[in-house]
Formats: C-alpha cells, structure tokens, sequence
C-alpha cells in the first residue's frame, strides 16, 4: 500500500475539523473522549512493547486513578486534575506489582498465554481491592464511588467543559515528555533498543530489566491519570477502565501496538470513530439516534477484528515499505 | 489415583462439614453448589479442550454462554407461545405473558421445550465457535487473545441495549418450565441440580472421549505445533473450526441450563469475569490439558465462592464491604499463586509419548 501515513493524519484531521464546524457540541465531546483514550492507549502499548502480552490489568489500574479521583475529588473538593495526580503513586504502584509478578514468569519462558492469564488473575484481584475500597470510603466518607461523575466539577472557558481543552493539552505534553524521554535521554534510547532487540540490548550492557521496569512505572502512571479523566467525561465506576479495555484495546491495535505516537493517532481516530462520526451516522440513517447510538460500545469489538485482519500493523504500517 | 486428583472435592466436602456442623442449611448449600459445579464444570471443560488440549487461546467463552442463555430467554418462550396462541409481547407484557403460560404448559411441552432448547443452543454456540475460527487462522496468539476477547462481548451488549430480545436492562423471566416438569418449591431445585448434574457428567465423558480420541491427540500437537499437524495429514484450520465448535456448543448448553435454572434471563450478567477469566482460572488452577484437574479447580472455585456467599453477613461485619470482592481477591490470588509457583496446576496433565511436555512451558 502506497498511501501515506501523513494522508491518513490529514483526513482525520480533517474530519475533526469538520465534526467541529458542523456540530461543535458532539465534536468537543468526541475530543474529551480521545484525549484520555489516548493517554491510556499509550499506556497500555507501551506495557505490550517490553514484556509482549496484552495486559489485561491495564484497565483495573485505570480504576485506581478512577476511584482515587471520585473520593479525593468529593471529601476534599479539589479538582479532579489533582485528585488524579494524586493517584500516580499508587497507580505506578499497581503497574509495579504487576510488572515484577510478570517478570519471573516471563523469563522462565512462558507462552503469552500463560502470561496473559496472569495478567488477568492480577486483574481479578485488583478489581476486588478497588471495590473492596469503593465499598470502604463510600461509606466512611459518605461519597458516591459508583455511577457518579466529576463534570460539575471541572472548570469552564466560556460554555465549554475544561477537558475538552485540558484533555488535549496533556496529550500533548505527555506525547512531547515521552518523545524527549524516548529519543534524548540515554534510557529511553536503551529503553527502545530494548523493545527492538532483548539479548542485543543485554549484550551491549543495557539493563533490561531496569529499562521494562521504567516503562511499567510509566504505564502505570499515565494509566491512573487517564482513569482519573474519565471521570469529567461520563458516569465511572471502579470497574469502568475495565469495561473499557476493549476501547483502549482498539486504539492501541489501530495504532499498530508497536509505537506510542501510533497509540495516540489510533485513539483520536477511534475517538473520531465512536462520537462524531457515529452520532452523525445515527442521526443520518433514523429519526431516533439516541437508540442507535447505545450500541456505541460495539464499535471498538469491531474495530479490533476488522483492523486485525484488514491492517494488523495498524495506521502506522500505512507507506512504510516492507 | 493419588489423592491431589480429587482435591477439588475433599475441599467441598470439607467445606460442607463445616457449613452442617455451624447450624447453616446445609441441603440449599449442596443443591446449590451442585448447580454451579456443573454449569462451570461445562464452561471450563470446554476451554480446557481448546485452549487447555488445542492451544487456541479463547478469552471469548462468555459469548457462547451468552447466546446459550439468550436462546432460552429470547426464542424458547416464543415458541411457546405459539404453540399456545398466547397474545401478546413476551418482552413488554413478560408478567401476563408469563402467567398465562404457566397455566397453559404442560409436562410434556415443557420437556420438549427444554431438550430444544438445549439443542437450538448447542447449534447456535456451535455456528458461533465457528465463526470465532476465522481470525484464529490469521493472527498470532496474543493478537487472536486480544480479538477473541473483544468478540466475546459482542452479545452482551447487544442483549443490554436491544429490548426485544431478552427484555434490555430490566431482563425478562421465564415461563415455568422446569416446575412443570420436576414440580414447585424444593422439588424444582432438586429437578435443577439433577438435570444441570446429570448434563455435566455426560459432556465430560463425551469431552473425555474426544480428547483420548485421534482427534484429541491431533489437537494436542496442534497446541505444541500447529505446522506439525499439517506434516501429519491433517488440516489445522478445521482441527480448530472443529475445536471451536464442540467448545462452543457446550458452553452455549452451560448458558442454556443456567437460565433454566435461574428461570429468568438478564443480560447484565453475563460479564467477562464471571464466564471468561473465571473458566479460565479455574481451569490453570486444576491443571490445562487435564480435564479431570479442571473439574478440580471448578470445585475449588465454587467452594470458595458458595461459602463466602453463605457466611456473607458475618463476613461483611467483619471486613466493612461487601464480601463478594474477597471472592475477587482470594480467588484471583490462587489463581495467581499457581501460575507463578506451579504453572501445570493441581492435577498436571499426564505426559504422552505425542506431547512430552505439559503445553505450559514453551521449550526453549
């Protein structure tokens, strides 16, 4: 295939572009969506460039910067942002965890299922501990920790919710703080070189082992911060990162799960596929697109199967030749 | 036989003991523990023969045992109406309609219409196993996980967001028939536990059967190498159509006996967690590729599962949440346990001159 990647970033954007001219309410809200799905996205592709399994967790420790949110946000009135920021030790420290329960296994030479059957005995367990605690401070605090949202509590600029400008502009400085990370800093070049080659990286010196965990401990965080998003987007749970992960899934896979700049275009166009153009679809074909748009949720599924069987390398694999 | 081969159920009979002995009533404990023993023991074991024995790694076992359930809400009851030219909606008017069934069923309706359910959802899980065989011919495992999971979904949501089908969010309940047929009150439970226990024990000998057949040891080194088995003649693309469809129709039956037995059918409840991760921890946690290890872990699971369910309240007194989340962790921490310290489970897979090792360790 001939086409280019920088066509297909021209044509979403300029369908972003045209979602906001004709509909600005639904476009707004399709960019809040995609910037949190991107950082999670970027998060989760990272965990599967260095140990190679699809973490199953990823969205349970969302949920820890989910909850975190929802509790500090209500008790203590803070903003949300910083309620999230908050949450980035003990998400990093879930991500941890899990990386160094992963990391035995892994180097024993276990199949990615096995793997992947850790990861998600670790899930069921976390998701245990978050409810656990939902259930816990809900009632010790008297705060809602399941169906409740934070948008009232986000900031405005002239009718507009915060996030919609807030969201993009962290997605910017964490594409921009991981770009530097990754290609001017000597562990992030020892980081990539290690996704690219293991025992090459090992043999030059690297430590590999340091360089994952770094990754996971990133991972970790940017997943929590997402998870905390999400709470100015819709009603969340706990359990919401992990009713999302087929979402995250789809970005990271139409990305091409092999790059974290792929991540966050796959995100923006999922993004674009699941609100805009979705709400426009509906609105075209019925007179009732509320009814159609509840099954919004089976887009990603979709996405996921047509892009691994059409593009299985994603976007980003679009004018690179083989 | 050594004892770790019925470890499962030392620990159940153990754990009724101890549920007798504390005043608790022990007859609903074990009528309800053989209905969950059963239904997971199906789920399980039908995983066990795709990913445990084929190497397919189906981490979409819920859609199977969704379309299962949702036969027995969506189509069964319609056919049942039919036949008695009841009027009216099943889904909008389920209360009317449901009691104007229940009056007009009668025992031999009701086991015809119990057998085609079962039937009708075996097809369906079958046609549905099928039809996840076809990214499984592309994709590398973890892409093929990833897919699989996501697919496994695809009814649930459906089922939440499309009334007519099994009633959306609010579910639909269930003409009577099971009363109709083993009779009202603690007859029906005890007809239940009969009927999902008797099912259970039939599919693992079928399941046991195919496993030790030809085809099993061919899906045996399908797992360890799937170009192998097309050096020995056979086609690995329909060893795993066939793989994908036995799995499937056995869990849509599993599905289809759990909506008899709860009589009522709710789309919400068939998560990922309960009738994917669970199926397959139980199933690492009782040994992969061992079908009598996996009936192991199921009897672990439930016991766990059944007995904190029994002592919820004074649990909950104790622990300040609901005690179903200590389920959620101590379960998931087992599970986790034996991945990380013994990988072939309680009960390993016994080795076979065709498959030296146990499928859970990739040689290096």
């Amino acid at each position: 295939m001939k086409l280019d990647i920088w066509v297909v970033v021209a044509v979403l954007a300029g369908g972003w572009a045209a979602a906001l001219l004709f509909s600005p309410h639904v476009a707004l809200d399709g960019v809040m969506y995609s910037s949190a799905l991107a950082i999670s996205a970027v998060a989760l592709t990272m965990t599967f460039l260095t140990t190679k399994v699809p973490n199953f967790a990823h969205g349970a420790i969302m949920g820890v910067g989910t909850l975190t949110a929802l509790v500090l946000t209500q008790r203590f009135g803070i903003s949300p942002y910083l309620s999230g920021l908050v949450a980035l030790p003990f998400s990093a420290a879930a991500s941890v965890a899990l990386y160094y329960t992963l990391l035995p296994i892994y180097r024993r030479g276990a199949s990615p299922i096995i793997l992947m059957m850790a990861s998600m005995a670790y899930n069921v367990i976390l998701l245990g501990v978050l409810n656990a605690a939902a259930d816990y401070f809900g009632r010790a605090w008297a705060v809602f920790t399941r169906g409740y949202t934070l948008k009232s509590a986000d900031f405005h600029i002239a009718h507009i919710q915060g996030l919609a400008v807030a969201g993009p502009l962290i997605m910017v400085a964490v594409a921009f703080s991981l770009y530097l990370f990754l290609y001017r800093t000597k562990l992030g070049v020892a980081l990539r070189a290690a996704v690219e080659n293991e025992e090459l990286a090992r043999s030059l010196g690297i430590d590999v082992d340091k360089a994952f965990l770094i990754a996971w401990v990133v991972a970790g965080l940017l997943a929590g911060y997402s998870g905390a998003l999400f709470t100015l987007y819709f009603s969340v749970e706990p359990d919401t990162g992990w009713m999302m992960l087929a979402n995250i899934f789809a970005a990271s896979i139409v990305g091409g799960l092999t790059s974290v700049f792929g991540a966050i275009l796959g995100a923006y166009f999922m993004g674009f596929v699941e609100v805009p153009l979705a709400t426009w679809v509906a609105s075209a074909a019925t007179g009732e697109p509320y009814l159609v748009l509840q099954y919004r949720p089976l887009l990603p599924l979709i996405a996921v199967a047509l892009s691994l069987l059409v593009l299985p390398r994603g976007l980003t694999s679009l004018g690179r030749r083989k | 036989m050594r004892w770790i081969s019925l470890v499962g159920l030392y620990l159940y009979l153990l754990s009724a003991a101890l549920v007798g002995l504390t005043g608790q009533d022990l007859l609903s404990y074990v009528l309800g523990s053989i209905v969950d023993v059963a239904i997971f023991a199906i789920i399980a074991l039908s995983l066990n023969l795709e990913a445990g024995i084929g190497g397919i790694p189906n981490f979409g076992r819920v859609l199977a045992v969704t379309a299962g359930a949702f036969v027995v809400g969506g189509l069964i009851p319609r056919v049942a109406m039919a036949i008695y030219g009841v009027k009216g909606d099943f889904v909008y008017d389920n209360p009317a309609v449901v009691s104007a069934l229940s009056q007009a069923l009668d025992l031999w309706t009701s086991a015809a219409l119990v057998s085609a359910a079962l039937i009708l959802s075996a097809a369906v899980g079958a046609v549905l196993g099928m039809a996840m065989a076809a990214p499984a011919v592309r994709l590398r495992e973890d892409y093929l996980a990833i897919t699989l999971l996501a697919l496994g979904d695809f009814l649930f949501y459906v089922g939440r967001y499309y009334e007519p089908l099994v009633g959306g969010t609010l579910g639909v309940s269930l003409p009577p028939l099971l009363e109709k047929i083993f009779g009202g009150g603690a007859a029906r439970y005890l007809g239940a536990s009969l009927l999902t226990g008797a099912a259970a024990l039939l599919l693992y000998l079928l399941i046991e059967r195919v496993t030790s057949s030809p085809y099993g040891r061919a899906l045996r080194v399908h797992r360890e190498d799937p170009e192998l088995v097309e050096v020995m003649g056979r086609s690995a693309t329909r060893l795993r159509l066939w793989a994908l469809a036995i799995g499937g129709a056995l869990s849509a039956v599993a599905g289809a006996l759990y909506a008899l037995y709860v009589g009522a059918v709710f789309a919400g409840s068939f998560t990922r967690i309960t009738y994917t991760f669970y199926p397959w921890l139980m199933m690492i946690l009782g040994g992969m590729g061992n079908n009598l290890g996996v009936v192991n872990g199921v009897f672990i699971f439930v016991t766990l599962r059944r007995l904190i369910d029994i002592y919820k309240y004074e649990l909950s007194a104790v622990l300040g949440f609901d005690p179903v989340w200590l389920a959620y962790i101590l379960f998931g921490a087992i599970a986790l346990a034996i991945i990380a310290l013994r990988p072939e489970g309680l009960v390993p897979e016994e080795p076979t001159p065709l498959a030296k090792k146990a499928g859970v360790l990739k040689s290096k």
